[in-house]
């Protein structure tokens, strides 16, 4: 090997050494997004299939990057060597740093053999930059692998094009390279490459605008996404699988092409075309002002002057290049790095329109929403080249002009070049890059020790039952991040990184529903309403809790309850018993779990209208038996009521909480109004949608829409002026509006469920109120013609029916102790009604909580007696589906009873009368206010109401709340001031207390310091001693949310759970035997529900998925109904592992092939040729 | 020196003078459009495009030197890009981000009319080497 490749090698391999200088003390990089884990091995496992429990209660991960199977293999490997957990990262740090260099090294030095230092430096400058840095917080190893593959790609890509490489041997080399350096399989990755391709593909176009040109191009795309896919089918075919059914889905929760450009321009704030030019715009710079290091390059100012030398250079190299072939490349190079500029920069620079128009039209574009970096490394490509190219070219100029210098000024070269952009990236010399945030009591690291316990609870979980399920205490708070006392912060849970064991967590990688009932498991916990936690556990087949003190859960932006709490309920609760300790973790059992109750068989059935939470702690209710969930899948209920043993109805109380509904309407400016040239596509796209509108909800929205759209548009035609003669028009458009939305409003019957008869019922009133006010307006305006004036009136009309038509349709709660409930039950008949006492305000006075229902006015039932802690009012005969029922919840009371108020000393000024308080000039400045106690902190909700009036015209009525210890700073008395009232006006203000103490104070004005020294405090306009504010009917009422079950009993129950035995050998495999019975028999398994669970009989028979006989049950789980029953031994498979299977069978022969005929060519060559 | 210095005025003078005469034409057309674009920002339509206040410096930038090509080489105005970059690097010390977004955005476009030049100029010789 030539001496020159030694030493650049050597170079390189040095440079490769420097992720060794970040690792000290023990520490490992864990936590944020790096995949790195803590048990290589079983994530490595875990990954050999699609379906993973991991993540709580299992979930499908042919989108979690099923394609880093190489990336965590060489990760398993170290593991399986023997090596420690900072070995093994160091070893794979060093690998990952020095790989780019290399392949960027073989495309330079292949390119220009001629040139000295062009290869090393390009190198030098492609492993080390900011944008690798920023990889390197997280250690993203799918980035680094597509990285070091992009190079090879173009080489192979170039040297067809070029005609240096045939199209067989580039085709495969090509396919090899990107194959096996694939970015972990994460599409998104591969922005930065697509576009460099095009790029490539039009370059040529237009150089040879010819027939061969695209041919060529046909044939090299198809051979290497041939070879690609063979080689990936593994990941890809699970993946298409996977995408095929849930794009749609997660493009919605991303926000849909919307949402992601919303999230790119978060992102690419810092991303201008100028700060990207200097190789910076990394969004952490700008997003984090605690970040490590960026300040630095915003303010010093020799930082500042060096990030300037590589545009220079980078462009300079225009003027360096001389001859024909090195033209070519530079051309093109500087050409990729301006197109990839415009898409690094994503939406937020002045070209952003490009990215946005992309992102809007462009399907499957919005997935490259996090434009810095899924494009970025395609510019950093061209600079390192670029630059280097430039450097090489003043070095041989200076060593053409001195050649005494001799061989040693090029390598002396190289070393200070090396050595400037090593000290230029200098948060490489200690890894400060990994302490991503130094906020104060929020300093954030992903460089972290992990403490001996957590270690040992890993080895010790690893070794037990992989179906026994734990729930993991301390909750998450909203946030979703899962932080440690010692520095471990991420979305991704613990527990998830060091076993393939099932940890229940309501950790934001769930959806939303799981989430949801999550936490209302740990609200029961800490209520201590085992009832319902038990329930919970039992459906989510929860064997044990993990205790974690060490959890950081006094933070402000994520903390949650104090483990404290947890392990007091634990220890002093019989339910639960110590099994392990682990320094600062505990592990207990729940008493009485013989075994897992991951499987169970019952002919019980269960058909639930309503919210999960409800049926909870329910006497009749058993938790193993599964429920079919009526709201959730309306179109399979009818089968499933008629087949369930046991149907509960637990309806939603209709603004409880009495938030409000909140559904107005809001103005907007139209861009096009009537008149417009643009008009008739307005006119196109609403015969569009009104073609699609098909069911009542979509036409009564869309008629809504419509009358909405024409008010609007004549409020604007007259508000900015504009096309006044279409004023007539627009509104005799609206007035039609209104007459078409008249049919539909004054249906008797609104065929939709009753819930959401309520809501759209409220929605249509509070739209045509606000329209109601539009036409007042316009009405009044003097640019309205009497012609136009006529038709509004008539409209007004109009508006007023139909608003009288939707009211009449609402029922909805509007006090604290009257509840309103509206729902459809699935079935008529006689139900026995129940209301849970724990959900009423209070447990004392329930007795008179009655219920009436709006279809039968005579009827009005009182509760007869209490089982299990749950009222019952005995059994009701109904006769039609739609039901509105109304609770008074007589437990109600005014908290304030009793509780004498403090006033301020001297209390001269402050009166009491019959509850009436009332403050005089002679108490400015002076307070009344009533310290409460023991307020629900848990899912607690209060109201506080009064009614005041000020008796001047003074605005002197303060009104605020406060928590013991915490005084409102003075000046901010200023901003509680209630408006001005003559008259007796209420005021409601709601708490969601977070301690159990809350002071409310009622002060007098405000006296402002000159005021106070001037001896001016009451103003020389008040008479002495005159009253200034009157306040009465003051109350503080708990707001209830009664939980109403209606019950009715099917068929007889039994209690027997027919599975003989189950196992689960891998993840997506359980096999089980059941009991000898005659059916109908319902099988539970409690993974996350997955459409692609099969039954199969080991016979062969498979049940097939789309049966009706699968359902959903408890909003999450598997369930099967087999009518004529089902027996003996069974397997319960995910089919889409068969996918991956597949996938593998195929990579591998192909790999074979491939391989074995790249070698056997080369022998041919070599030997026989 | 004073006679140094007013020969140096009357030159570029002389110069500028000579280039205005040589292009008029294309001088009008830019200040035309310039001009034109300046005054349909507020249009209906035309106010909703982000950023329209670069895109005209922008279009006016390359619209100059694609109208005034014989008179300004891709190497002057390489230059002008450098001394652009300079001038960016004094402007960050002092932090005026409107000012960079400009110099970043008339440097860029600057270059993608010289890469586009220069390709245009060296297309033939490229073809050759391609086929090579």
């Amino acid at each position: 090997m030539k001496r020159r490749i030694i030493f650049d090698l050597s170079l390189i391999l040095i440079l490769g050494l420097i992720p060794l200088l970040w690792f000290s003390d023990g520490k490992i990089i864990l936590g944020h997004d790096a995949g790195l884990t803590l048990d290589p091995e079983a994530n490595f496992a875990d990954r050999l299939f699609v379906w993973t429990q991991r993540f709580g209660i299992g979930t499908d991960q042919s989108f979690a990057l099923l394609g880093a199977f190489l990336i965590h293999g060489i990760e398993a490997f170290l593991a399986w060597l023997g090596f420690t957990l900072d070995a093994q990262q160091k070893i794979q740090f060093v690998f990952w740093f020095v790989l780019p260099g290399l392949t960027m090294y073989f495309l330079v030095y292949k390119t220009w053999p001629e040139r000295r230092c062009l290869p090393v430096i390009a190198s030098i400058l492609y492993m080390i930059n900011y944008y690798l840095i920023q990889a390197w917080f997280i250690a993203e190893r799918t980035k680094f692998s597509i990285y070091a593959g992009f190079p090879l790609l173009l080489y192979f890509l170039f040297s067809y094009f070029l005609g240096r490489m045939g199209l067989l041997r580039s085709v495969v080399f090509a396919g090899l390279a990107i194959s096996i350096l694939n970015g972990g399989g994460s599409f998104p990755l591969y922005g930065g490459l697509i576009i460099t391709v095009l790029l490539v593909y039009v370059y040529f176009i237009l150089l040879h605008f010819e027939k061969k040109t695209l041919v060529k191009i046909v044939y090299f795309s198809v051979g290497v996404s041939l070879v690609y896919l063979l080689l990936n089918a593994y990941w890809v075919i699970p993946y298409v699988f996977y995408i095929l059914g849930f794009y749609g889905r997660d493009l919605a929760l991303a926000g849909g092409p919307e949402g992601a450009l919303g999230w790119a321009g978060y992102i690419s704030q810092g991303a201008t075309l100028f700060n990207l030019f200097r190789g910076q715009g990394i969004p952490d710079w700008y997003l984090n002002q605690y970040h490590a290091f960026s300040q630095n390059f915003f303010t010093n100012p020799v930082l500042i002057a060096l990030s300037f030398i590589y545009p220079i250079l980078a462009y300079l190299s225009l003027f360096f290049v001389k001859d024909k072939k090195t033209k070519l490349l530079i051309y093109f190079l500087i050409i990729l790095s301006l197109v990839s500029l415009v898409f690094t920069s994503g939406p937020k620079s002045q070209i952003g329109i490009i990215y946005k128009i992309l992102t809007l039209y462009l399907p499957g574009f919005a997935i490259f929403r996090s434009a810095y970096y899924k494009f970025g490394y395609a510019f950093f490509f061209a600079y390192a080249i670029l630059i280097g190219f430039s450097l090489d070219s003043i070095f041989s100029r200076i060593q053409a002009k001195l050649p005494n210098l001799g061989i040693f000024f090029a390598r002396i070269a190289i070393v200070a070049v090396a050595s400037f952009v090593f000290f230029y990236h200098y948060p490489l010399i200690d890894g400060s890059f990994f302490d991503y945030s130094r906020e104060p009591s929020k300093e954030l690291t992903t460089r972290i020790k992990v403490p001996e316990y957590v270690l040992d609870f890993g080895k010790w979980i690893n070794r037990e039952n992989p179906n026994v399920r734990y729930l993991i205490v301390p909750e998450l708070s909203e946030s979703g991040y899962v932080a440690y006392k010692w520095k471990y912060w991420s979305v991704a849970p613990l527990n998830s990184l060091m076993s393939r064991h099932s940890f229940v967590q309501n950790s934001l990688l769930l959806p939303i529903s799981e989430r949801v009932l999550i936490s209302k498991m740990y609200q029961n916990l800490l209520k201590e309403d085992f009832e319902s936690f038990l329930d919970f556990a039992e459906v989510f087949a929860i064997d044990g809790i993990v205790l974690q003190k060490d959890f950081d859960w006094k933070n402000i932006s994520w903390g949650t309850t104090n483990p404290r709490t947890y392990e007091e309920i634990l220890e002093r609760n019989s339910n639960f018993k110590l099994e392990k300790i682990f320094g600062e973790w505990k592990v207990y059992s729940i008493v009485g779990r013989k075994k897992p109750q991951r499987i169970t068989a019952t002919t019980r059935l269960s058909f639930l209208q309503g919210d999960l939470k409800n049926i909870l702690s329910f006497p009749h209710f058993d938790p193993r038996a599964p429920i079919f969930m009526g709201e959730l899948d309306r179109k399979n209920s009818p089968y499933f009521v008629s087949k369930a043993s046991e149907v509960f109805v637990a309806p939603e109380c209709f603004n409880c909480d009495l938030k409000g509904p909140g559904l107005g309407l809001t103005f907007y400016d139209p861009k096009v109004l009537p008149g417009s040239f643009f008009y008739p596509i307005i006119s196109i796209q609403e015969q569009d949608i009104k073609r699609k509108s098909n069911d009542f909800k979509s036409l009564l929205n869309y008629y809504l829409t419509i009358s909405d759209r024409r008010i609007i548009e004549a409020k604007s035609v007259v508000e900015r002026e504009l096309n006044l003669d279409h004023l007539q028009g627009t509104l005799n458009r609206h007035r039609k509006s209104l007459a078409d939305l008249k049919k539909i409003v004054g249906l008797k019957e609104w065929k939709i469920t009753g819930k959401e008869e309520n809501t759209s019922a409220e929605t249509v009133a509070a739209h045509l109120l606000q329209q109601a006010t539009w036409i007042e307006e316009l009405y009044i305006n003097p640019l309205v013609k009497s012609e136009s004036k006529k038709i509004l009136a008539d409209s007004y009309e109009k508006v007023l029916v139909l608003e009288f038509l939707a009211r009449k349709k609402v029922w909805i709660t509007k006090d604290a102790s009257n509840k309103r409930f509206i729902f459809d039950l699935p079935k008529i008949g006689e139900y026995d009604v129940f209301v849970k006492k724990g959900s009423l305000a209070h447990s004392g006075g329930f007795e008179k909580s009655d219920i009436s229902l709006a279809e039968r006015p005579d009827l009005k039932v009182i509760p007869k007696e209490e089982i299990e802690g749950w009222l019952r009012y005995g059994p009701l005969k109904i006769d039609n589906k739609r039901l509105r029922l109304s609770l008074t919840d007589s437990t109600v009371k005014n908290l304030l009873t009793g509780i004498k108020p403090n006033l301020s000393s001297p209390s001269k000024g402050i009166e009491e009368k019959g509850g009436t308080y009332s403050f005089t000039t002679d108490s400015i400045d002076r307070c009344i206010s009533f310290n409460i106690s023991n307020l629900e902190t848990i899912g607690g909700r209060y109201m506080i109401s009064f009614q005041y009036r000020n008796l001047t015209d003074r605005k002197d009525l303060s009104f605020y709340l406060t928590t013991p210890g915490k005084k409102l700073p003075k000046l901010e008395v200023l901003g509680t001031f209630l408006p001005n009232s003559r008259k007796w006006s209420s005021e409601e203000r709601f708490i969601d207390p977070k301690n159990q103490k809350v002071n409310i104070f009622f002060c007098n004005g405000f006296s402002t310091l000159s005021e106070k020294l001037s001896g001016e405090e009451v103003s020389p306009s008040l008479i002495p001693g005159q009253t200034l504010i009157e306040i009465r009917e003051i109350k503080l009422v708990k707001i209830s949310s009664p939980i109403v079950m209606l019950y009715k009993k099917q068929k007889e129950l039994e209690d027997i759970d027919y599975v003989k035995s189950f196992e689960k050998p891998n993840p997506v495999l359980y096999t089980i035997e059941i009991k000898e019975n005659e059916g109908p028999l319902s099988i539970s398994v409690r993974e996350s529900y997955g459409k692609y669970w099969q039954v199969c009989e080991v016979k062969g028979k498979c049940y097939p998925f789309e049966e009706q006989s699968h359902f959903a049950s408890s909003e999450y789980g598997n369930a099967w109904y087999f009518e004529n029953g089902i027996q003996g031994k069974l397997k319960i498979y995910y089919l889409p592992q068969t996918m991956f299977i597949i996938g593998m069978f195929i990579s591998t022969v192909s790999l074979v092939i491939i391989i074995g005929g790249v070698c056997f060519l080369v022998l041919r060559k070599r030997y026989f040729s | 020196m004073y006679t140094f210095i007013h020969k140096k005025i009357v030159k570029i003078f002389g110069e500028a003078s000579i280039f205005i005469r040589e292009n008029l034409a294309q001088i009008v057309i830019i200040v035309g459009a310039f001009v034109l674009l300046e005054v349909i920002q507020s249009f209906p339509y035309i106010n909703i495009i982000p950023n329209y206040q670069f895109l005209v410096i922008g279009f006016t930038l390359l619209l100059a030197v694609v109208l005034l090509r014989v008179s300004i080489s891709n190497k002057k105005i390489m230059l002008a890009v450098l001394v652009l970059l300079f001038l960016g690097a004094i402007i960050t010390i002092f932090d005026i981000e409107k000012i960079l977004e400009l110099v970043g955005f008339v440097a860029f476009v600057l270059l993608v009319f010289i890469i586009i030049r220069q390709i245009v100029n060296d297309r033939e010789s490229l073809k050759k080497t391609d086929s090579e």
